[in-house]
């Protein structure tokens, strides 16, 4: 087979190296110079940081699926290194399994995250924006107005601030336990209210949900002050492309579309910054405006926006992009108070970076992964396997 | 002795496959290489657990496990207690069942493997002390105590020694001469045992202690020496075939006349006389007669009166006194000399056993004898013949029936017979640098597994480790120091220079200077 595709792309060689070669490219040049500032960081240690990040895997056997999620918070504080995992392993059945798990382990993280606060500075690998979008049951307008219709009815209406307290409570009690066997309150309110037939999956979906966006909002209020932010979320990749819509692109033009971590690593190689965008929450709007919910979720996120920019802090370094999460409620930081924030923490991240990125970050990518080989530990010990996965027949497990 | 595991300490878990043989185990601390450690088993009549030795320990860090990590990367690591990540893995040989090795002295070793998750202990010093303390009065001699677990004493069994041979293996300086010394004290005087030490450097002091240690001046009889003893004294290689004619003839005219049955304190003189009339007889071949005639010349010069004694005992006893250790000091001769008196002593107490046995005590030499031969490589060395490496495989074959032991002590291995060393059952290495010889030593021994010959470059002085049956189980051993001083120290080089330049001040201020005599 690796043959057959060799043959076909060395066939098809001077056509793929055409398209590189021949893409324009100089309308996004203008966007690049307008955008980007230099800036050499000085080297910072901050005296507090902290750095999270998450995984999961699962093991698909007929009829149901082993999942395992991992949040890892880990900070250094006072000389003092605290680890902070957040986990789960539990089976589900079918449908929106991918999505569930996917929420668990954002949830996992947003927990972490929440145990190791407090630092100078707290670093999350993956995109603010990415979580807040609404699960797959979720995704239309009618549908999540008709999940938290039959949650209210179901539940009763004032149940979302039973639902906030009980996840603060619950946040509190797990701040310095190690092991949490449970650490989703969606859960047990799942099972203790009977939320369990398929009709049900529509408030479920609408309780992991606002779960994550609860247990975020206890972390962006902890980290977020009037005067100064603590919190920075980190992709290494990203399809963003705030800043190549703003690109002037004639009518005769053909330009490639490319996302803006691509354009900024394509047209600089110094260290630097590109001016900041405010970006509105725009997927938290869809909640609500009234009642408990635009109480407790949306009035929170209405006043907060994401200063995005894009950095590179060593020569020839990744171009990585961060999202800075800032309230707006009252007009917001200045430009001038925005790219001094993304300068510290620049100068931030310049003391802690190996190969141009953070190493907390490299540390707790490679502590909270979740092998193919752990899961199959895992359905090993507790008895699931070896069992009818339907992969036997490739002499696999799972 | 009862085995209470709640009494154990848990060192960690099994971990991976598992063989009848071998485990790899998690660890709580680094495990020790040599350590010993205890194995769960389901329980079966053998008990439920096995005695493992660690042969492999290793520290990893995932942290850390990064391809092109540089020093910068390790450093902002350490700012996050890098140490937090550690796992440590050991890895053991399973030897044999605790209970039988106890209780009956048994080596019975598993053959079935360990569950994966089973438990893995430290083996805790009463057990150990249950496996290798021993006593004197069941011919065991203590020769030190287990490295990784001091205060256990390890003893050895001199009977297993003697009927299957020993080697002593190290290089220089790393504790051979202590380790015969502490063997042959305690031989001689816990046991009464009788021992030969061949001292090719005249190193040998009061190795058992003054009135049990003997010296014995290398003497032979003239008219005891076979031809090819001969040969060998003058260096009559088979290339010298016409002198080793002559000789052959005159050796056998003195016997055939009874010249040498009569007149055996001038068997040289008249060996010399009767090759002598060969010149004029066999004037073709006068160059050759004379050549010989110088070398037996040479020979009488340099050793008749002395080695070639004709007041040489004519008895056993006389040479290797029962109950005592007997050195033969052979630092002042050739080694093809020393070749022809190590092994006309060795196959005369072979002989002399045999007959001891043979007449079930009528006659022979009556007790059994550990002959220590040091610098083994030069006497029973690998590529080439001499007499005592002929009298060497008979006593190694031999020497179990008839009470003859072989100690072979060596700082070059891989320059020792391969089939002597491999007849030497049990086996103290010490440390060995050298590829070569460790891959020798290893090709020559049953039980030194390739973890094991790993660790002989990393043996501190006096660190051992024991093969063969005349331990329980292999150990890895701190010799004792031996408790009389049984070598000649090194020279202390600079003390030696400044002791002379301080006489040499003395003995110029006592010089009164010439000019001021002359005012």
């Amino acid at each position: 087979m690796k043959d057959y595709l060799l043959e076909i792309a060395l066939r098809k060689a001077g056509i793929i190296r055409s398209r590189v070669s021949e893409a324009n490219l100089e309308p996004l040049r203008r966007v690049v110079e307008e955008y980007w500032k230099p800036y050499e960081p000085r080297e910072i240690e901050p005296a507090s940081y902290s750095a999270v990040d998450g995984s999961h895997n699962r093991v698909d056997f007929k009829g149901y699926t082993l999942y395992a999620v991992m949040g890892y918070g880990l900070a250094r504080i006072n000389d003092r290194v605290v680890e902070a995992p957040v986990g789960d392993v539990d089976l589900l059945l079918p449908p929106g399994v991918s999505e569930r798990i996917q929420l668990y382990r954002e949830t996992a993280e947003a927990i972490a995250a929440y145990k190791v606060s407090r630092s100078d500075l707290l670093m999350i690998d993956g995109s603010l924006k990415a979580l807040l979008i609404h699960p797959r049951p979720l995704a239309g307008e009618l549908a999540l107005r008709s999940a938290i219709n039959k949650a209210e009815e179901r539940l009763g209406e004032e149940f979302f601030q039973e639902y906030w307290e009980g996840i603060n409570n619950g946040l509190e009690g797990i701040r310095g336990e190690s092991l949490v066997v449970d650490p989703f309150y969606s859960k047990k309110i799942i099972f203790s209210r009977g939320l369990l037939s398929s009709d049900d999956r529509g408030i479920i979906a609408l309780l992991e949900y606002v779960e994550k966006l609860m247990v975020l909002r206890r972390v962006l209020e902890e980290n977020i002050d009037e005067d100064r932010s603590r919190i920075v979320y980190i992709s290494k990749t990203s399809r963003t492309m705030e800043y190549f819509k703003k690109a002037e692109i004639g009518e005769k033009d053909v330009v490639p579309v490319i996302s803006d971590i691509l354009l900024f690593t394509y047209f600089t190689e110094k260290p630097g910054y590109s001016k900041p965008l405010i970006i509105p929450l725009e997927e938290v709007k869809r909640l609500p405006d009234t009642g408990v919910l635009a109480r407790i979720i949306r009035g929170f996120y209405d006043e907060v926006g994401i200063a995005l920019t894009f950095t590179r802090i060593i020569e020839g370094g990744p171009v990585f992009k961060l999202e800075i999460p800032v309230r707006i409620a009252s007009g917001g930081p200045s430009m001038e108070e925005l790219e001094s924030l993304i300068r510290r923490f620049m100068d931030y991240m310049k003391g802690l970076e190996v190969n141009g990125y953070p190493y907390p970050l490299i540390e707790v990518d490679k502590a909270s992964k979740i092998t193919r080989g752990d899961m199959h530990t895992i359905a090993q010990s507790i008895g699931l396997l070896p069992q009818i996965t339907g992969r036997e027949v490739l002499e696999e497990w799972f | 002795m009862v085995l209470d595991k709640g009494k154990l300490n848990v060192l960690g878990h099994i971990v991976g496959e598992t063989s009848h043989s071998k485990i790899r185990f998690t660890s709580l601390r680094p495990p020790r290489v040599g350590e010993y450690v205890l194995v769960e088993y389901p329980p079966s009549s053998n008990g439920d657990l096995v005695l493992g030795i660690v042969e492999r320990s290793n520290i990893g860090n995932p942290s850390l496990m990064v391809e092109g990590i540089t020093p910068r990367y390790v450093e902002k690591a350490e700012r996050l207690n890098l140490e937090r990540n550690n796992y440590m893995i050991g890895q053991a040989r399973l030897l044999g069942w605790v209970k039988p090795l106890i209780k009956d002295r048994k080596l019975i070793t598993p053959n079935y493997p360990p569950k994966p998750g089973a438990r893995v202990y430290e083996a805790s010093p009463e057990v150990l002390r249950g496996i290798f303390e021993r006593s004197p009065n069941e011919g065991w001699i203590r020769i030190g105590e287990l490295v990784n677990h001091k205060g256990v004493p390890v003893y050895v069994n001199v009977s297993s020694i003697v009927s299957r041979h020993l080697a002593i293996l190290a290089v220089t300086g790393a504790g051979k001469s202590n380790t015969v010394g502490v063997l042959v004290d305690r031989i001689v005087n816990e046991l009464d045992g009788t021992v030969l030490i061949v001292d090719m450097h005249n190193e040998y002091l009061e190795i058992a202690g003054p009135g049990k240690t003997r010296i014995v001046e290398p003497k032979m009889h003239p008219a005891n020496l076979s031809l090819q003893e001969y040969y060998n004294l003058l260096r009559l290689d088979p290339q010298a075939s016409k002198q080793r004619m002559y000789l052959r003839k005159a050796y056998r005219e003195l016997f055939q006349k009874g010249i040498a049955q009569k007149e055996p304190e001038k068997f040289l003189e008249k060996l010399e006389e009767l090759i002598e009339t060969y010149l004029a007889k066999y004037k073709g071949d006068a160059k050759s007669i004379s050549d010989l005639l110088n070398k037996l010349s040479e020979l009488r010069e340099r050793y008749e009166g002395r080695l070639l004694s004709i007041d040489a005992p004519t008895r056993l006893e006389q040479v290797i006194e029962p109950g005592m250790a007997n050195i033969i000091k052979l630092g002042d001769v050739d080694e093809e000399v020393a070749d022809v008196v190590v092994s006309h002593t060795l196959k005369w107490l072979l002989e002399e056993r045999k007959d001891y046995v043979m007449s079930s005590g009528g006659k022979g030499y009556p007790v059994p004898v550990l002959v220590v031969v040091e610098e083994a490589h030069v006497l029973i060395p690998r590529n080439r013949s001499t007499l005592t490496k002929n009298v060497a495989a008979r006593v190694a074959r031999e020497g179990r029936k008839f009470g003859v032991g072989l100690a072979l002590v060596s700082q070059r291995p891989k320059n020792i017979d391969e089939d002597a060393l491999s007849q030497t059952n049990n086996k103290i290495i010490l440390k060995l640098v050298e590829p070569n010889d460790k891959r020798y030593v290893q090709n020559a021994s049953e039980t030194l597994s390739e973890e094991l010959m790993d660790m002989l470059s990393d043996l501190n002085v006096g660190e051992a480790i024991l093969l063969g049956m005349m331990t329980p189980i292999p150990a890895l051993v701190k010799i004792d120091k031996a408790k009389r001083k049984t070598t000649g120290s090194d020279i202390m080089v600079h003390l030696e220079w400044r002791k002379w330049r301080e006489k040499q001040g003395e003995l110029e201020a006592e010089t009164p200077d010439p000019f001021d005599l002359m005012n």
